[in-house]
């Protein structure tokens, strides 16, 4: 390695030899883990298979779950005994810091009240908002312009591609508290390839749809239930393109918001009902991987969880093993959910379409639609002005 | 669109005021924007019309001001300027040094070296007060190739959404969380 700058050396022209890890190399994450946890799992942590860094340690009355991301680690559980115990053997081998409190975690700034919890990002919203230089522009009520069709024209006019790509790679970070822009950052993150002037000015309007609010987040209240829910919905082919749908989905654990996405279907489908069901199986495979965490986490899951999905067509081919003359051609890991639902694994039930939550997620919605649907994801914000 | 480019004037019954949309501290730690009056000169919108920090507790509002409230230096050259950053660079290679991470020696014939560069960090108590100023070496590993320089890479993050549902718990559940850190730097064999 060349010797860094402000290390005095006896020679010139010489170079340090490492023997050791360093940060920034790129087997350091590695080899520290591998470190940790052995440690862990001596102290009697059994690690979650359905997530690697997660660890969990329980006796008859007590639980404690530890998560690792890197060098930050959350400590939570319900005893405190267990909880400082393990702190204190953490300590006599690593040297630990105790920050109190979880109040600042990768950029989420956390606050608990007694009616739950708040997860935001403010500073990470401003921060962006300072660097484009936003700050002092005129909020907007909605992500997106009303008219997206001219995002899919291709004119000549390019724009300029680094810092397209920089600017739609923090706001994909700034999704993470914020599912209410999730779909409007992936239809533009669609054009990091090309950008035009028209997709700058999109990207615009979605940091002054964020400065309308940047104190905005996920809140998780402490009266709930348990229950998973989750929410699938499609869009029939609306890329003018490829003409692929899109699939939108969020699960719900009690009134919390944990998981939402929207992704291209990887197929064309001929129908909207092919079209849901495929996105009926894609958040069956989620609501299976978030009950087997719930699982490892010792939560009863009880009542069992439900999936609610609007086409009625695709919920009958999910119920009924009957072959169709129309559904041959549907690939075999589509009927995934077909298994689920014989293993009673959840329940999939109806709901009517005014109340699809996952609609956010596959299209861009009117304002008052877009309102209330925000409103019903659980995201508020605690820095509003009075 | 165009703007208009004439010369904008403060009015006249404004003139006692500071205005721009500027927040000040006062004596009770309460923040308050120094005009009352819509009127603005320069900003039209600005940004304290959509964020408050009225609705806080003192604690939080302390906590909140301050991770917006920093500078820290970007390159070696600006860090040498001052001492503190000085004194956290030289307890790093002090550091480093102890834990014997590298030798001195000759480049061997036809090797290239990786680069390394420092990172500056401000590092804050839970109440907003700085507790020290951390400065970190570190290597610049994209230059590494694979099979040559290493072998297998993993990282141990986690997913956001379990973040996600272990807060959703601890809410639910009143549980009890914390957060630790790992403050030693990791140095481990090759």
């Amino acid at each position: 390695m060349t010797p860094p700058s402000g290390l005095k050396l006896p020679k010139q022209g010489q170079v340090c030899r490492l023997t050791k890890s360093l940060y920034g190399l790129k087997q350091a994450s590695r080899q520290w883990f591998a470190k940790l946890s052995s440690f862990l799992l001596n102290l009697g942590f059994a690690q979650s298979n359905s997530n690697y860094s997660l660890f969990i340690h329980k006796t008859s009355s007590t639980f404690t779950a530890l998560l690792v991301y890197v060098d930050d680690i959350i400590l939570s559980g319900n005893s405190m005994e267990i909880i400082n115990k393990t702190k204190g053997t953490l300590h006599q081998t690593f040297r630990i810091k105790d920050l109190g409190k979880l109040k600042y975690f990768l950029g989420f700034e956390i606050s608990r009240t007694k009616k739950g919890i708040h997860m935001c990002q403010r500073k990470y919203a401003l921060d962006i908002l300072n660097e484009t230089g936003m700050t002092n522009n005129k909020p907007c009520q909605t992500p997106l312009m009303s008219d997206t069709k001219p995002l899919f024209a291709t004119n000549n006019t390019s724009y300029n591609v680094d810092s397209y790509r920089r600017l739609i790679g923090k706001l994909l970070y700034l999704t993470n508290s914020r599912p209410n822009i999730n779909y409007s950052v992936h239809l533009l993150s669609q054009f990091v390839q090309a950008p035009t002037t028209y997709h700058h000015q999109a990207a615009q309007h979605i940091l002054r749809y964020i400065k309308a609010d940047p104190g905005r987040g996920l809140f998780f209240p402490r009266d709930t239930s348990l229950q998973i829910k989750g929410f699938s919905d499609s869009d029939w082919a609306t890329c003018p393109e490829t003409r692929r749908s899109i699939t939108g989905y969020c699960v719900f654990l009690g009134e919390s918001l944990i998981l939402w996405k929207s992704k291209k279907q990887s197929t064309v489908s001929r129908s909207s009902s092919k079209a849901e069901y495929r996105a009926l199986t894609t958040t069956s495979c989620e609501i299976q991987w978030i009950s087997y965490i719930l699982h490892d986490l010792c939560i009863q899951l009880d009542p069992p969880p439900v999936l609610y999905c609007d086409n009625q067509a695709a919920r009958h081919i999910a119920q009924n093993p009957s072959f169709h003359e129309r559904t041959k051609h549907i690939d075999i890991d589509c009927h995934v959910i077909r298994e689920c639902l014989q293993n009673n694994l959840f329940h999939l039930l109806p709901m009517s379409s005014s109340d699809q939550l996952a609609d956010i997620f596959t299209k861009a919605l009117h304002r008052t639609n877009f309102k209330l649907n925000v409103h019903k994801l659980g995201m508020l914000s605690i820095h509003h002005p009075v | 669109m165009r703007r208009s480019i004439r010369d904008r004037k403060l009015p006249h019954y404004l003139k006692d005021y500071q205005v721009n949309g500027s927040l000040t501290i006062n004596n009770s730690c309460q923040l308050k924007p120094t005009n009352q009056i819509k009127a603005n000169y320069k900003t039209a919108y600005p940004i304290d019309s959509v964020v408050s920090y009225n609705g806080l507790s003192k604690e939080h509002l302390h906590y909140t001001l301050t991770i917006i409230a920093n500078h820290e230096p970007q390159s070696y050259i600006e860090a040498s300027k001052t001492k503190e950053w000085r004194d956290a660079m030289n307890r790093e290679i002090q550091a480093l040094e102890n834990n014997k991470t590298w030798y001195l020696t000759n480049l061997p014939n036809g090797k290239k070296p990786i680069g390394c560069k420092w990172v500056f960090k401000t590092k804050y108590n839970s109440d907003g007060s700085i507790e020290r100023h951390k400065a970190r070496l570190v290597a610049k590993g994209y230059s590494q190739q694979e099979g040559i320089d290493y072998f297998d890479t993993f990282s141990p993050m986690a997913k956001l959404t379990i973040v996600r549902i272990i807060l959703a718990l601890a809410a639910a559940k009143d549980c009890a969380y914390i957060n630790l850190m790992l403050i030693t730097p990791f140095y481990m064999e090759i």
